[in-house]
């Protein structure tokens, strides 16, 4: 029953992840996330809303209720943004730009703003954030690479699968790792 | 336990894949049950801009590559879809038409340019601080200063504007960044590039790259088919993309079948179709060495 078990958790792994449309990035390790974030938070989307730029894109603020600050300093409700959403009737996704639900509990990966004005940015696009599940007393990690191609680097020291599970302790683990001094 | 085998098989069942593992687009990326992408013309017009190409002409091979790429979808038997080229053009511009905004019905008034571009400049290298185009209400940097402003070892970069309700795409464009990567149209069995050398050799092939991300444009997501175009990942230097596979004609005459009008998610149409999902295709063969391994341990 433990082996059917792990199946119906594996395939709901699976079936959690959403296709959609995609751009090409190179493919960022755990470790290659932590060293281009400035701050790495776990948390909650309290809300999210879309709005026109002048330069014909549209632009989602989502706001974040940070649970834990897993590098870096961050407390209380951070706002990144991110490139697609729709306005009225119009829609516009930039593929393998990183998407929010309300209430979904996250881990991102942040580059800290560089405009006064500006909000945080995820790195590496939808690489840069990890669905949390519960599944029983543990919690699982897993990133939805939607529309997100990857190259990987000759040579490159990545190891596992782009999108596997990976438990929050697993991955909180790697995270302090990599952003030791 | 044979309940506990039939209750994984009815759940395998309920993911099991259509024969097809090509995937669609949706308006909505978290809600699979939102309407999918779709033009509602068979020939969508694109453009290829000669910025970020200084001294290329219409005859340099990397517009040949470019038109080329773009074909693959086009010289399909079982659809009409087909994309037209244009011409050349200057355009830096990507997103979609102020003056469309809110304004669908414009669209056939207004016609949007769908443009092929490369930015061959970082934008953090080439934007003054303190800008306007870096105030977050203006954001139009990498249009104003031609440059490129996603970072993060983002290769190539697609964008279409569409109908929320309805699915029907307006706009697409497509950034390439030669800014921080070498694209090449060397055909195998040419050499991989080595650090320095970007002529005569493989490193980044362009078609591969466009090919795929012109079945994007078109409606498609990721497939869940390794062999095909549209499928997730692709290694350094790798071709295998330039060409179709079944998979991904299967997916273009789903969505565009010849002499009929286009299929939106859910709706019944003669060729295979509909939204399917390339976690399904995935999943099934996982679940059948899993049931194996399982039998295996029992007998």
């Amino acid at each position: 029953m433990r082996s059917l078990a792990a199946i119906a958790v594996s395939l709901a792994l699976l079936a959690s992840a959403a296709p959609a449309s995609a751009s090409v990035a190179l493919d960022l390790s755990i470790e290659q996330l932590t060293a281009k974030a400035d701050v790495v938070v776990r948390g909650k989307v309290v809300g999210q809303e879309s709005a026109w730029t002048r330069g014909g894109r549209i632009v989602t603020t989502v706001h974040l209720a940070v649970e834990a600050a897993l590098k870096g300093q961050s407390s209380g409700t951070v706002a990144l943004e991110h490139l697609g959403g729709h306005v009225g009737d119009i829609g516009q996704q930039i593929s393998g730009e990183v998407a929010f639900q309300n209430g979904e509990e996250v881990v991102v990966f942040l580059r800290a703003p560089k405009q006064p004005g500006s909000k945080y940015r995820v790195v590496g696009m939808s690489q840069g954030k990890f669905h949390l599940t519960h599944q029983g007393a543990s919690i699982i990690a897993k990133q939805s690479l939607d529309g997100l191609g990857l190259i990987r680097k000759p040579g490159g020291a990545i190891e596992e699968q782009p999108g596997q599970a990976i438990s929050l302790e697993a991955l909180r683990a790697r995270i302090s790792a990599a952003a030791a001094p | 336990m044979r309940a506990g085998v039939a209750a994984a098989l009815v759940v395998a069942l309920g993911l099991a894949p259509r024969a097809e593992a090509f995937v669609r687009t949706h308006v909505d990326p978290n809600d699979l049950e939102s309407p999918c992408l779709f033009w509602d013309r068979r020939t969508v017009p694109y453009q290829l801009s000669q910025r970020g190409l200084i001294g290329a002409t219409d005859e340099s091979p990397i517009f040949d590559s470019l038109r080329t790429s773009l074909r693959q979808w086009t010289d399909v038997a079982c659809s009409d879809f087909a994309y037209e080229d244009q011409g050349l053009s200057q355009s830096v511009e990507v997103g979609f038409n102020k003056v469309l905004l809110n304004q669908p019905m414009l669209v056939e008034v207004v016609k949007p340019e769908n443009t092929v571009l490369f930015r061959d400049a970082l934008c953090e290298q080439v934007v003054p601080a303190g800008d306007a185009c870096l105030d977050p209400a203006n954001d139009d940097c990498a249009s104003r200063f031609d440059c490129w402003g996603y970072g993060d070892g983002v290769i190539a970069l697609t964008t279409t504007t569409y109908n929320f309700q309805t699915g029907e795409i307006f706009d697409g464009d497509i950034e390439l960044n030669e800014a921080e990567f070498q694209f090449t149209t060397a055909d195998p069995p040419a050499p991989s590039c080595q650090p320095g050398s970007s002529t005569g050799c493989i490193g980044t092939d362009l078609r591969n790259t466009v090919t795929h991300e012109a079945g994007h444009l078109l409606g498609l997501g990721h497939s869940g088919d390794p062999e095909s175009t549209m499928f997730l990942s692709a290694g350094s230097g790798e071709t295998l993309k330039r060409d179709l596979a079944q998979d991904d004609i299967d997916g273009l005459c789903s969505i565009y079948p010849a002499g009929k009008p286009p299929s939106t998610c859910g709706e019944i149409v003669d060729a295979p179709s509909g939204c399917s999902s390339a976690e399904g295709d995935l999943a099934l063969p996982w679940l059948l060495v899993m049931l194996c391994l399982v039998r295996r341990r029992r007998t």
